[in-house]
């Protein structure tokens, strides 16, 4: 599953979608165009944030297939790494992350019940349904 | 020298092995510099449309950062 299908469950838990590679914006809008991509695709070119985040290729300018999910904070809170292209991680492991993060960070630090059929529970059922 | 020829491709094998599951291992492992737990490096990038966006921009609410090899 392509990472756009899942947008709109993205955005419906409050979580932001950025891709960064090494293309420059015109090559980017071309990819944009080509898979009809509606997250903002952001030029590295130089390759400085793919080093920050070390994630560069090791012979080539360019980035591995890496996914970082943040939360709130902008700490990193899940990573994933692929050696090539065919290895990137499933989109429906990223949204599950994505999802505990979103709702961790909801959570009320006085401890209280959750009540059942809630927003992450729905959004849960969901995502393990499509399987 | 028959004693001294056996074993020695045997060794040379399994110490081939050996390097080749510790290069992979490592290499994994050294690709994880933005660690969980890490503030994530800060960026400021521009768009398709030329305009910089900026780590900060996203700031306050969960975030998908995803790294693409690029359109080919």
């Amino acid at each position: 599953m392509e990472l756009q299908e899942s947008v709109a469950d993205f955005e419906a838990n409050g979580v932001g979608l950025l891709a960064i590679s090494v293309d420059p914006p015109a090559t980017a809008a071309k990819m944009r165009d080509a898979r009809d991509l509606t997250f903002p695709l952001l030029s590295d070119e130089d390759a400085a944030t793919i080093k920050a985040y070390d994630v560069q290729h090791p012979l080539l300018n360019l980035a591995l297939p890496a996914v970082f999910v943040l939360d709130s904070e902008g700490i990193v809170r899940w990573v994933q790494v692929g050696a090539n292209k065919q290895d990137r991680a499933p989109t429906e492991e990223v949204l599950a992350a994505a999802l505990v993060i979103a709702n961790a960070g909801d959570a009320d630090p006085e401890p209280r019940a959750v009540s059942p059929g809630g927003k992450a529970a729905t959004t849960w059922a969901a995502v393990k349904a499509r399987d | 020298m028959a004693s001294v020829r056996g074993p020695a491709p045997v060794l040379v094998a399994l110490v081939g092995v050996a390097l080749l599951g510790l290069s992979s291992h490592s290499a994994h492992a050294a690709r994880h510099a933005a660690r969980e737990g890490d503030i994530a490096p800060a960026f400021e990038l521009p768009n398709t449309m030329k305009e910089l966006v900026r780590l900060d921009d996203y700031a306050g609410a969960p975030l998908v950062l995803v790294f693409y090899r690029g359109f080919f």
